[in-house]
């Protein structure tokens, strides 16, 4: 809203102050006219602030829930008690409830798309999963946060994980979910033993988006990863050397152990 | 899994096999877990994370993550846990028992 000025006000003899009074008056619906619009723009902030609130209170509210929940686990001193604390663990779907409800009050708004961005990457596993990618797709397709949801889609029970990939892969124009969806639909094709499509995805995330952040090291590591998997960790190959020590500093390796059947087991105490 | 390995690994003591593990643990830790699970066979140590080169090389993104190989170096089994293990190094001791039979057999 404009400040008024009254810039003739020091210079109005005491006889025209009477005058400047009208004008002042007179000019008053004038001032205050864009406040009509205003007033529609003001209730539009105060809803999207409010839907806003409302997201990241729901947000904080489930990280609450967490770590109330680490908490309790953390101290608790029995298997049983620990196996009992389970049952009350916060499934993330109560949340995903309410957040499509915020989202069906406000379509096509950034809370939305936030919204349902914290659905799909949270309720991997929740039935409200396929609708949340559908109306995200749909209406936030070019949202540039969709990496993260590219990266998840690999780690949930999305019906059709393919498909949402491949409609981010033709709409949305960020590098990184570019990067990002071409690795996840290359893991998605190796699932299906479509070992050609999922090289292929590979080489070109190396190509071309090797430079993104991935959860460890670029998205090139973990696409290389992969090829290397593929092509050298396949049933039938000769397993590659081990060389390394073990935890008082003896060296041995793999080979050693050639002409007896091997279990190899990653292993951590955690 | 650490009662399951200890009982494979005594069934089959004897046997042509060996259970090998790649610890992503701290030092430490590990030490520890040895001791308190009485685990009598090798690992190599993996530098103390799940970064660790080896499982970096072999590209493994959870734990545990299992790898069944042949007498001769083939891969031949993934990601096979309790009852699954056990099937997988009992058909491959076979085969190799048969091969041996084979080629140990009455000349003619």
């Amino acid at each position: 809203m404009k400040v008024s000025r009254c810039t003739g006000c020091a210079l109005v003899s005491t006889g025209e102050i009477a005058f400047g009074v009208v004008i002042l008056l007179a000019s008053l619906p004038l001032l205050r006219q864009p406040s009509l619009a205003e007033a529609a723009d003001n209730a539009a902030d105060t809803a999207a602030a409010s839907a806003a609130g409302q997201y990241q209170a729901l947000v904080k509210e489930y990280e609450a829930a967490q770590q109330e929940f680490s908490r309790a686990y953390g101290a608790a001193r029995t298997d049983e008690e620990r196996q009992k604390l389970s049952e009350k663990y916060p499934q993330p779907q109560a949340w995903s409830r309410r957040l499509l409800e915020l989202v069906r009050k406000n379509p096509k708004t950034q809370v939305a798309a936030d919204a349902l961005i914290w659905v799909v990457t949270n309720d991997r596993y929740g039935e409200n999963l396929d609708e949340a990618l559908e109306i995200l797709l749909q209406d936030h397709v070019e949202d540039e946060k969709l990496g993260q949801v590219a990266q998840m889609l690999v780690y949930s029970n999305a019906k059709h994980p393919e498909t949402a990939l491949e409609i981010l892969l033709q709409k949305n124009p960020h590098h990184e979910v570019q990067g990002k969806a071409r690795f996840s639909l290359g893991l998605v094709n190796r699932s299906q033993d479509k070992n050609a499509e999922a090289e292929k995805l590979f080489e070109q995330v190396i190509d071309r988006f090797g430079d993104i952040q991935n959860y460890r090291g670029t998205l090139a590591d973990a696409a290389r990863g992969q090829l290397f998997e593929m092509r050298n960790l396949a049933i039938g190959k000769i397993a590659p050397e081990i060389e390394g020590e073990d935890l008082d500093g003896k060296s041995f390796k793999l080979s050693d152990y050639r002409g007896k059947i091997v279990v190899l087991d990653f292993w951590g105490d955690w | 899994m650490y009662p399951h390995e200890r009982s494979l690994v005594k069934r089959l003591a004897g046997k042509p096999f060996a259970l090998l593990g790649i610890n992503s643990d701290p030092k430490d830790r590990l030490k520890q877990v040895l001791k308190k699970e009485n685990m009598t066979w090798r690992s190599w140590w993996d530098g103390g994370t799940t970064d660790g080169p080896i499982a970096t090389r072999w590209n493994v993104s959870g734990w545990p993550t299992t790898y069944v190989l042949d007498h001769k170096g083939a891969i031949r089994y993934k990601h096979v846990r309790e009852k699954e293990m056990d099937d997988a190094v009992d058909a491959l001791l076979a085969e190799l028992e048969r091969e041996q039979a084979v080629g140990n057999g009455p000349k003619k």
